[in-house]
């Protein structure tokens, strides 16, 4: 996974959490997404279908065609084996990580290391 | 595994997805906003709205697709579908904008269009080898001074004195042509004969379609042998192409001539390619066919002169064989007691080189030269208008590619983008070309002038004319697709996507000025070309002729060519012609020997009582044979004494009428009438003087002429002409009438009122206003379009710096000038060498203009100052603009 990017890591990961419960179309996973971030985060189509074509690419998702609740037709993405170990991982190694940075962000008081001149 | 995954993505059916995906992306987005509340119309508003650009969200998901280092492994196959969607990509984008697309292929069609039927035409005249044997050793033997341009033709005694030299030819050969009376199964019409020695067709290594060629021994007994090889035209134009034709029989000039062959259809004529001979025949029947006149004419009739061609013997060189040759004339000259001008002999000229003769191809290569140019700038138009123009939407378009690389896209196939959708572009402009082309040829060809000759131009598909497109093609797209394509991608990515705009002097912006300039110098050319033709045009419509075209038709026929005597010719055409003048409307009608313009008889004049000093020629007059009636039916002025009349008989005296100007050249300061001349071993009384008309072409100078009556001195050939308020249709069936009833047997050939007659000798000069006028034209249109957009877009693009100079103090008016100053100076500097070029191209074609001059104040004056008051406008208008923007709001802008 492009771990070494955060933003396109962070956009992946959102999507990959999107499809856990399992397969949405693309239209979906960006109402979701903008649901569930209250609007912070709004995909734009571009974005959303180049991430979504980039993880299918790499076999983390597979897209099917299919029929919606109200009979139309829409190209559904579903996780794959490969995609819901990866997403076990990030999730992991990004709470890790967020959590890392929350706590130094969180902290008040100067935490008094001994500096120059001390 | 990852390989054949690799390779399915490239499949445009991958495309086809996509596109089905933004579309149920639409659909769903339609339904959830109607769920919310919306009526249908306005949900799919809004959901177009706040979608991105279709075709960029694809862009960019497929950007995402197509990484760098995947394609830089790509296969032959992978390559071949990314140029597949790259070319869809094109049509797509085509789609978008048609009108741009519209303007865009058919500035190109018409570019293009211009340079194929001209190249065409060069290509008939002057690259086309000649359809002979090994044509490289074949030359033209012209007589002529050393070193100049030869244009004389040989007399037959030369070429017998030079068939007596001995090793330096392989063979030899002459010919010449003659325009005479073919009367076959069609009926009887003028038509173009070549005569030619028998050896001629092995010579040139010509074999006959059909047939044979003629017999060494056809062709030495004078008036034997009337045989006849027809040409392949003629012989499918008149005969169906009947390979049962061998035998049958064709009346030329009254003789019948049995047919022996058929030539090659490549073969159009022995001289050139671009007149078409109908019949050829032995050399020996040329002298009975010319003289298609009685035998008063076949006295005055000069020797014949022929023109030879020659293949050289191997081994021998051009030059060692004129020094072989030349003194030959002289030779001949000397024996039958002739002088001769030093220097004056046989002159070779390589065939190969040889388009009609070596002094008109002279002319012809110039007019090519113009012409070519003049083409080449309209294709150079198009293309810089249209890298504008693709420079322009690129700019609009550098935040999406912007993005596009930011994605990772690489600059190569943005520019592989660009680049498909100029040559898609280009491809499509040169396709309509080449038809255009093909399809303005055939239509000047269609509108021949009836001059008893008919022009071809071999417009079947040529690999040179194909070739010669698909460069030009390939060279305009190239020209406005890459170099655009490469000065957009250019540009970095981070300032692009911030919005800013280009504030400093950019590559692209001298890129731009350049194409300014090109584009101003390009169409002051063509304009100033143009309008040259247009004036000559107008110049060459108020020359007048001497006489009055309007009201009046002409009928050609031939006395020789019927079985009426020739004394009863004179007591006929006068029984037709007062036949036809007491038809109801018919003010007049008269018979002439020959019609003012294109060709003339001329003959020698001496006046009594004064002497020639030695050595000078006798002064010569251009002469008519007319009855009563002619003066009247063409309309030239009287000026004092009276016209050849009806009592003018062979039995009375002897008179002349004659122009204003052969009166004051053989009797300056003199009253001519009343005085003597000598003409045709007769003295002639002068009793009338008429006005001067045009002999040949219309800007011609007067020439001498006189009109001699035709009861005394009758001819063959025989003009009618009528003048009535009836209608032309009316005239001409009057005069057919009168002549049926009264010679029957006489056919008539050549119908044509006078008006008609006027404008083919104008054809030329109107057939190059008429397309440098529509180059023009377009040169105005493409050259204002594109002045406008280009200077008004790089003004409009400067908003920002504007802004930044009158918040900092700058008057509206220091902006104003400032602008301007900036954006038309690449406008005069291209006017300004674009006149400059105007003026040299101009004088290659001095001699095509009528009463204008190359340098014309004028057009030199009014043409920049048209062009140069558009991109004053142009830039006038955004520079206001910018100037009384409210600074803050001009900062703020994009």
């Amino acid at each position: 996974m492009a771990g070494s990017n955060l933003f396109t890591g962070t956009l992946d990961l959102l999507m990959l959490q999107t499809l856990k419960w399992g397969p949405k179309h693309g239209y979906g996973i960006g109402r979701w997404i903008a649901g569930q971030t209250n609007g912070a985060v709004d995909l734009d189509e571009g974005a959303l279908y180049s991430a979504l074509h980039r993880l299918e690419k790499k076999g983390y998702i597979a897209g099917e065609w299919g029929e919606t609740d109200t009979g139309r037709r829409a190209r559904f993405y579903a996780l794959t084996k490969k995609g819901g170990k990866v997403l076990q991982k990030e999730a992991a190694r990004w709470e890790e990580h967020a959590g890392a940075v929350f706590a130094v962000l969180r902290y008040s008081e100067d935490p008094g290391f001994p500096g120059r001149g001390d | 595994m990852r390989r054949i995954f690799r390779t399915r993505d490239y499949r445009p059916q991958a495309d086809a997805d996509l596109d089905d995906e933004i579309r149920s992306h639409l659909e769903l987005k339609i339904e959830d906003l109607m769920a919310q509340g919306m009526s249908e119309e306005e949900a799919a508003a809004e959901a177009r709205r706040s979608f991105t650009d279709p075709c960029q969200a694809k862009d960019r998901a497929r950007a995402a697709t197509y990484t760098r280092s995947r394609l830089r492994r790509r296969s032959f196959l992978d390559r071949c579908s990314v140029f597949a969607r790259d070319f869809r990509y094109a049509l797509r984008r085509m789609g978008m904008s048609p009108g741009f697309t519209f303007v865009a292929i058919l500035s190109l069609t018409i570019g293009v269009g211009a340079n194929t039927a001209v190249f065409s035409v060069v290509n008939e005249l002057f690259l086309k080898p000649p359809p002979f044997q090994n044509p490289a050793d074949l030359v033209q033997v012209w007589v002529g001074m050393p070193k100049a341009r030869p244009s004389s033709d040989a007399q037959w005694t030369e070429f017998e004195g030079l068939q007596e030299v001995d090793g330096v030819f392989a063979g030899m050969g002459a010919y010449d042509g003659i325009i005479a009376g073919i009367r076959d199964p069609l009926g009887t019409r003028s038509g173009f004969v070549e005569a030619m020695t028998p050896n001629l067709f092995s010579v040139l290594g010509v074999e006959p379609a059909l047939g044979r060629a003629f017999l060494s021994d056809e062709g030495s007994d004078p008036g034997g042998n009337p045989l006849a090889i027809l040409g392949h035209r003629y012989w499918v134009e008149t005969f169906g192409g009947d390979g049962d034709v061998l035998g049958k029989s064709i009346q030329i000039s009254g003789i019948p001539h049995t047919i022996v062959g058929v030539a090659p259809p490549e073969l159009s004529a022995l001289q050139t390619r671009t007149i078409v001979t109908d019949v050829f025949v032995p050399m020996s029947m040329a002298p009975l066919i010319a003289s298609k006149a009685g035998p008063e004419d076949a006295v005055q009739a000069p020797p014949r002169s022929v023109k030879i061609v020659a293949r050289l013997a191997p081994g021998v060189t051009l030059e060692a064989a004129e020094a072989r040759i030349s003194g030959v004339v002289r030779d001949v000259r000397d024996a039958a007691g002739r002088t001769t001008r030093d220097g004056w002999g046989f002159r070779l000229w390589p065939l190969e080189r040889q388009a009609i003769e070596p002094s008109i191809d002279a002319g012809l290569l110039k007019l090519a030269v113009f012409l070519m140019a003049v083409a080449g700038l309209v294709v150079l138009l198009s293309c810089t208008n249209l890298a504008n123009l693709f420079l322009a939407k690129g700019v609009s378009r550098r935040k999406e590619l912007a993005l596009r690389l930011a994605l990772g896209s690489g600059r190569g196939r943005l520019v592989g983008q660009l680049f498909t959708e100029a040559v898609l572009l280009s491809a499509l402009g040169g396709l309509g070309g080449f038809f255009l082309g093909r399809w303005t040829l055939d239509l000047l060809l269609r509108f021949q002038p009836e001059v008893g000759v008919t022009f071809a131009l071999d417009t079947s598909a040529d690999p040179r004319v194909l070739s010669f497109t698909l460069v030009l093609v390939g060279l305009a797209g190239f020209v406005f697709g890459l170099v655009p394509a490469l000065a957009v991608t250019r540009s970095e990515i981070t300032p692009a996507l911030n919005g800013a705009s280009a504030g400093h002097r950019s590559r692209r912006q001298w890129l731009r000025g350049g194409l300014v300039a090109v584009q101003m110098g390009v169409s002051v050319m063509l304009l100033t070309g143009s309008s040259l033709f247009f004036r000559s045009f107008h110049e060459a419509n108020t020359i007048d002729p001497g006489f009055r075209p309007k009201d009046a038709v002409s009928v050609q026929t031939v006395m020789g060519m019927s079985n009426i005597p020739p004394s009863e010719w004179s007591r006929l055409s006068s029984d037709i012609r007062s036949q036809a003048a007491s038809a109801p409307g018919v003010q007049a009608v008269g018979v002439s020997d020959a019609l003012p313009l294109f060709g003339r008889n001329t003959v020698s004049v001496g006046i009594p009582g004064r002497d020639l000093p030695a050595g000078t020629r006798a002064p010569w007059a251009t002469r008519y044979r007319v009855s009563e009636g002619y003066r009247e039916a063409m309309g030239i002025p009287l000026v004092v004494g009276r016209d050849i009349l009806e009592s003018d008989r062979k039995e009375t005296d002897p008179v002349v009428v004659v122009s204003q100007s052969a009166a004051q050249r053989f009797w300056p300061g003199e009253r001519a009438l009343g005085k003597e001349m000598v003409a045709n071993q007769a003295s002639y009384r002068v009793v009338g003087v008429v006005g001067d008309v045009t002999v040949k072409f219309l800007s011609d100078p007067p020439e001498p002429t006189c009109y001699f009556p035709l009861a005394q001195w009758p001819a063959s050939e025989l003009f009618f002409v009528a003048r009535g308020s009836v209608g032309t249709g009316e005239m001409v069936a009057t005069l057919r009438q009168a002549i049926a009833e009264v010679a029957p047997d006489l056919q008539v050939l050549q119908v044509q009122t006078l008006e008609d007659r006027v404008g083919i000798n104008l054809y030329p000069v109107r057939l190059a206003a008429v397309y440098l006028g529509t180059f023009g034209l377009m040169a105005l249109i493409l050259a204002a379009v594109g002045l406008y957009g280009v200077v008004s877009l790089s003004v409009s693009r400067r908003v920002r710096e504007v802004g930044i100079r009158m918040s900092i103090g700058a008057d509206a008016g220091n902006v104003v000038v400032m602008v301007l100053r900036d954006s038309l100076g690449p406008v005069f500097v291209g006017g300004a060498i674009g006149l400059g070029l105007a003026t040299a191209l101009a004088n290659l074609i001095r001699s095509f203009l009528f009463g204008v001059q190359p340098v014309d104040p004028l057009t030199l004056v009014s043409v920049p100052l048209l062009l140069g008051s558009v991109a004053v406008v142009a830039a006038f208008v955004p520079a206001r603009r910018a100037s009384r923007m409210n600074p803050v709001e001009a900062l703020r802008k994009e």
